[in-house]
């Protein structure tokens, strides 16, 4: 597909390939998203975890208009990254940070994190935010970066339109920006 | 030892390397290559132009690639095969003085994915002593450099503005490259503030007519350039130098020592075959160095020898030390109010360039401010692939998520490179635990400090930049006032520097060491200052003089005799 950019052409680079190859531009497949495949598996997280960690990226970003983290398997990502992505040190604070969100939920409600209603999911993440807790903060930098990162994050939510090719470099051309 | 006798041996394949053995052939000299990396040309897609998501770990590298990288954090996923891994070659700082040695090794060196800011020097710089009193000046003056700067501009393409700044001398450009809306906003800002801001002078081809492609604005320079119209010494000076014949490369070939004659003289170098850890010599009429600042520096700490028993070249005692760099302070992320919520129409960070403000303190008065030397500010803007700025922002949810949209096309970027004073204490030697390399070759000890000179600078940088958002009605979301770690902006120089007087300085004015006349040492070891300006483009220009220089003594059979003890300026 080529983009047309008030008048600067934009093509994908395999759009452009296949332009050069057909003579003629086509349409073409999207790029593959390695973590989207049917039968992913976690590496570390085990089922209960995993559910608390999507859980946990789906109220840092949620769908709204467009795609969530959710949708976007961060989840996935954050297996991902604890598996072979993070340094050991922090792995372990990353898990140790779950495993005391989840003795918390049972110890004050009697069941873990991913099964209390919405409202009080929020309480808590709230509190944590509030009090620069160290998880937090990371689940949240490690959804940001897997969302983000994703063909719904960066594509649908950001309209990233870029690793393209150009013909020129438009620049700013509003008058009001140059006086 | 047997085998050719080159005219001239090139250690180092990089900027320097480069722009060496382009000169030297194209004078007709019969060159030897020798670069310790392999041979990988950027052209050659591997995943430059993946998205993320195609990519493992999201195109960041793994925890133990990670590790292996961590002292040379310029690695990424897609120049990774381009760098160099800390345990190839080991260096070590003192415990409170952590360096970062940023090193590539392949043919091209740092210049396959290099920053690309060419911008000239000028006497401001290169009388910098005799301005203020501090150091010692360049042996040379603009006019001596001046036609060498153009031949570089015109082989490898530079685009930029002739803007006519008295300490930032115009240049042979192609079309400069436009600024973006956040730009533009901060130049209003600038420029209400008595100084400048223009398009910055980048290495990529912008024109329509040249030996390159043009640029395509895939935005992906610190990766590696899949067109080739980002120079690098890979697909510009050296198949260049090898259309004239004159030139033999050998890659995997890690330069031990510069080997001396029983006259003192250099006869060539010995050095190890990555592959078999063979050794081997190779011999030529002139030995020249060129394997970036401390990598040169180190081969002639590692060539001492009883007749110099602290290094090669060094009657002045001054190898090794006066290290110096620039600080990157002043690192701002800014909001542009009213480039909030709008989308720029295309993408920005195709853009192979920036905005740069030329450096402004201390021109015209050397001793206008509390620090002496200036600084300059790199400036970007608008969208790019990862919004960094969503880790700094407060909260969560789908507010949180609609403020991380909201303020991507209207982020404006800063950072600054401020001239680090030469100091004696600022110095690098062999380890002296004795500890080497996986080839047996001694590894370096690293000492970097900022001075008080260099806090005074920061100090300054940080208030001017909040001052410049200020003026410009930018919103400051995060702004990090303390400099980087020493060694971060990969502008090393200063270690064998040139200087008019053999007491005070290893070269002399053409790069030439004073001790071994037919040695000559072309990267930015040779600088006798840093000043505000990125270094590349005047190691090319001194490289390609220098080259100039050794086929002249060769036409005149000089080079075996000891040059001028006064020279230039
Ligand atoms: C991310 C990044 C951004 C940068 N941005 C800019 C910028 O905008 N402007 C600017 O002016 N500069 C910039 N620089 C710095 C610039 O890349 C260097 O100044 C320049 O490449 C130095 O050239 P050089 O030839 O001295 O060294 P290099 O380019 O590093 O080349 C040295 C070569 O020598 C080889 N070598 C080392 N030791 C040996 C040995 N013992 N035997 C044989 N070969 C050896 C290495 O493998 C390497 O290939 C940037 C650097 C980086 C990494
Ligand atoms: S933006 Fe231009 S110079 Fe940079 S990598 Fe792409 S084609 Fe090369």
């Amino acid at each position: 597909m080529s983009r047309l950019y008030k008048g600067f052409v934009c093509m994908k680079r395999r759009e452009a390939l296949e332009t050069i190859a057909a003579g003629v531009l086509s349409l073409t497949a999207a790029q593959r998203d390695l973590l989207a495949q049917s039968d992913w598996e976690a590496q570390v997280l085990s089922a209960g975890q995993a559910r608390t960690v999507d859980v946990l990226s789906d109220l840092i970003i949620p769908r709204t208009e467009t795609p969530g983290a959710r949708d976007a398997h961060a989840h996935r990502y954050i297996d991902m990254m604890l598996y072979r992505g993070l340094l050991a040190a922090e792995r372990d604070a990353f898990l140790a940070g779950l495993a005391a969100l989840d003795e918390r939920c049972q110890r004050d409600f009697a069941r873990g994190f991913d099964g209390l209603p919405r409202p009080e999911q929020v309480r808590l993440l709230t509190a944590m935010h509030d009090s620069g807790d160290a998880f937090f903060r990371q689940v949240k930098d490690l959804t940001i970066r897997g969302y983000y990162t994703s063909r719904e994050g960066l594509l649908e939510e950001l309209e990233y339109e870029g690793n393209s090719y150009l013909t020129d470099m438009p620049g700013c051309t509003h008058e009001e920006h140059h006086q | 030892m047997s085998g050719p006798v080159y005219d001239a041996i090139v250690v180092g394949s990089g900027a320097a390397g480069g722009a060496a053995v382009y000169q030297l052939t194209r004078r007709g000299l019969k060159t030897l290559l020798l670069e310790a990396g392999p041979d990988i040309d950027p052209r050659v897609e591997n995943i430059h132009h993946k998205m993320p998501f195609e990519l493992e770990f999201r195109g960041q590298l793994s925890a133990r690639d990670r590790l292996r990288y961590r002292g040379n954090k310029s690695t990424n996923v897609y120049n990774q095969r381009t760098m160099l891994p800390d345990s190839e070659e080991p260096y070590s700082f003192p415990d409170d003085k952590p360096f970062m040695w940023v090193r590539s090794r392949a043919l091209g060196g740092k210049t396959l994915h290099w920053g690309r800011y060419s911008f000239r020097f000028s006497d401001y710089d290169f009388a910098c002593a005799s301005r203020d009193g501090f150091g010692i000046n360049w042996p040379i003056r603009y006019r001596h450099i001046a036609p060498y700067y153009s031949l570089v501009e015109r082989t490898i393409g530079v685009a930029g503005s002739k803007e006519s700044i008295p300490n930032l001398p115009d240049g042979e450009f192609q079309p400069a490259l436009p600024m973006r809306c956040g730009e533009h906003i901060l130049r209003k800002g600038v420029e209400k503030l008595g100084m400048r801001l223009i398009p910055t002078r980048v290495a990529v081809v912008t024109s329509r007519e040249f030996s390159r492609p043009r640029c395509h604005f895939c935005g992906h320079c610190n990766r590696l350039c899949s067109t080739g119209a980002m120079f690098s010494s890979r697909v510009s000076f050296i198949p260049l130098a090898q259309e004239t014949g004159k030139l033999e490369i050998k890659t995997d070939a890690i330069v031990r020592e510069v080997l001396t004659d029983d006259e003192g003289f250099a006869r060539g170098v010995s050095y190890v075959d990555r592959g078999s850890r063979q050794d081997y010599e190779a011999s030529a009429k002139t030995v020249v160095l060129a394997a970036s600042t401390l990598s040169s520096t180190k081969i002639l700490l590692t060539s001492r020898d009883r007749n110099h028993p602290t290094g090669l070249g060094n009657s002045s005692g001054e190898l090794g030390k006066n290290l110096s760099e620039h600080t990157m302070a002043a690192r701002i992320t800014g909001i542009a109010p009213v480039l909030r919520g709008k989308m720029p129409g295309y993408p920005e960070d195709g853009h192979p360039g920036a905005s740069f403000v030329p450096p402004f303190v201390n021109v015209d008065n050397p001793e206008e401010t509390d620090f002496i030397r200036n600084y300059s500010f790199q400036c970007w803007s608008g969208t790019s692939d990862y919004p960094g700025h969503a880790h700094r922002l407060a909260g969560f949810g789908a507010d949180f998520k609609r403020r991380v949209k909201n303020i991507y096309p209207a982020l404006v970027n800063m950072t600054t490179n401020g001239e680090v004073l030469c100091r004696p204490e600022n110095f690098v030697e062999l380890d002296p635990d004795g500890s080497t390399d996986p080839y047996g070759i001694p590894c370096l000890k690293i000492h970097l400090t900022f001075g008080d000179n260099d806090h005074r600078m920061i100090r300054h940088m940080n208030d001017k930049a909040e001052e410049i958002c200020r003026a410009a009605g930018i919103e400051i979301l995060s702004h990090r006032r303390e400099a980087s770690q020493p060694g971060w902006s990969i502008h090393e120089v200063c270690t064998a520097r040139m200087g008019s007087d053999p007491r005070m300085a290893v070269l002399d004015g053409y790069n030439r060491s004073y001790d071994v006349p037919n040695l000559f040492v072309v990267d930015g070891a040779a600088f006798s200052s840093a000043t505000a300006l990125e270094p590349t483009l005047t190691i090319m220009a001194l490289a390609a003089r220098a080259g100039d220089h050794i086929a002249d003594l060769l036409d005149r059979r000089e080079m075996r005799k000891h040059g001028p003890r006064e020279t230039l300026a």
